[in-house]
């Protein structure tokens, strides 16, 4: 129990040394430090490349879309108040703009004949010839299931399954209530479960 | 608790978002209900998907939103200057200001210039001369209003005349 106790502690203290050192980073980026910018970019680069390859099923752009991120944040940092969590802050900017990405290419894509989401979404995995054959189809289905979700259950699924946001973060990212998030979340859920049914069939 | 309801809270369930009382009786329920035991192994197993999906990032992303940032930081620079002009001709009340003040500075100038000779102007010169010739009669009418100007009729006439040849005669 005594042990227990004292690793909690440990814990504790850890994160907040951890959050002092991510405000002093992002106070040193506001007074225009670059390299301050680069340790940030390194403690979060694949968390985003990762929401953003989840939210578009697309290694390529994910990765175009990571450096916009970054670059957004750079230009954005002084607007930053320390209201929430950095990582809220910056989950928020990576789903809007994938959002907006992905509204962008299939306006262009479905004029002048139209596509559904599902024929929109095109997963190209670079690591594909060093994987076995099954496991890349199965992703592919996963990601093409990801594709066919609305756009705010995509958004929930994502966040929760791939970056493990609690349910109170996801209601900081999402702007709603937790309430509103363990619903959300379980029919986004149910609803994959049924795109992945069918497609197994 | 309902089966439907029980079947909602499966979910927080498996992320442990549930008080222990909610969680005790879902545990009970499962262990007798085929249904709900299958959604949840469904759900549990697609969220193991969707995490396998997970991949590094590329290593260089920094050396890359770097250069981006060094190469818009000297356009910035380059148009440090410009982007001064531009806000202060663009931001709306110390432009209608300026221009205010700029029409209210030429009004002036206009307006009360001592120097301005009407006469430069023809049609001035046309209309000061009846002006004049009007007072002079007024004068001549009303004793008690003094005449500045000694302007006889026959010199108004020669004006005219002169002012009609310059501008209507061949």
């Amino acid at each position: 129990m005594v042990s227990l106790s004292v690793a909690h502690f440990i814990s504790t203290e850890v994160e907040e040394l951890a959050d002092q050192q991510e405000r002093d980073l992002i106070k040193d980026c506001q007074a225009g430090d670059s390299q301050a910018m680069g340790r940030i970019v390194h403690l979060y680069q694949n968390q985003v490349y990762n929401i953003a390859y989840g939210m578009l099923g697309n290694s390529e752009d994910a990765q175009d879309i990571t450096q916009d991120v970054f670059l957004s944040v750079w230009e954005k940092i002084g607007q930053f108040r320390f209201n929430s969590r950095f990582s809220t802050w910056l989950y928020r900017i990576v789903t809007n703009m994938c959002i907006n990405e992905k509204n962008r290419r299939q306006r262009r894509q479905t004029s002048p004949t139209e596509m559904d989401d599902s024929q929109a979404w095109t997963p190209v995995d670079s690591r594909t010839p060093e994987k076995d054959v099954l496991l890349a189809e199965q992703q592919e289905m996963v990601h093409a299931a990801l594709g066919q979700l609305k756009p705010d259950y995509r958004k929930i699924v994502i966040l929760r399954e791939m970056e493990g946001l609690s349910y109170d973060e996801l209601s900081e990212v999402l702007n709603c209530s937790v309430g509103r998030v363990k619903s959300r979340l379980h029919e986004a859920r149910l609803s994959l479960r049924t795109i992945l049914k069918q497609k197994e069939r | 608790m309902k089966h439907r309801r029980i079947q909602e809270l499966l979910s927080a369930y498996i992320d442990g978002e549930l008080s222990p009382e909610e969680h005790e009786t879902i545990t009970m329920h499962i262990t007798a209900c085929g249904e709900c035991t299958e959604i949840l192994s469904d759900l549990k197993h697609n969220s193991r998907r969707i995490a396998d999906l997970r991949q590094p990032t590329h290593p260089r992303i920094w050396e890359t939103v770097q250069e981006q940032i060094i190469s818009g930081q000297q356009t910035e620079d380059r148009g440090r200057s410009s982007r001064v002009w531009h806000r202060w001709v663009f931001r709306p009340i110390p432009a209608v200001a300026g221009t205010f003040v700029l029409a209210c500075t030429v009004f002036a100038l206009v307006y009360f210039n001592p120097n301005q000779n009407y006469h430069d102007d023809p049609i001035d010169l046309y209309v000061a001369i009846h002006a004049d010739y009007e007072m002079h009669n007024l004068g001549t009418q009303n004793p008690s209003v003094n005449q500045p100007f000694e302007i006889t009729e026959t010199a108004f006439q020669e004006e005219t005349e002169i002012f009609l040849d310059a501008h209507f005669g061949d």
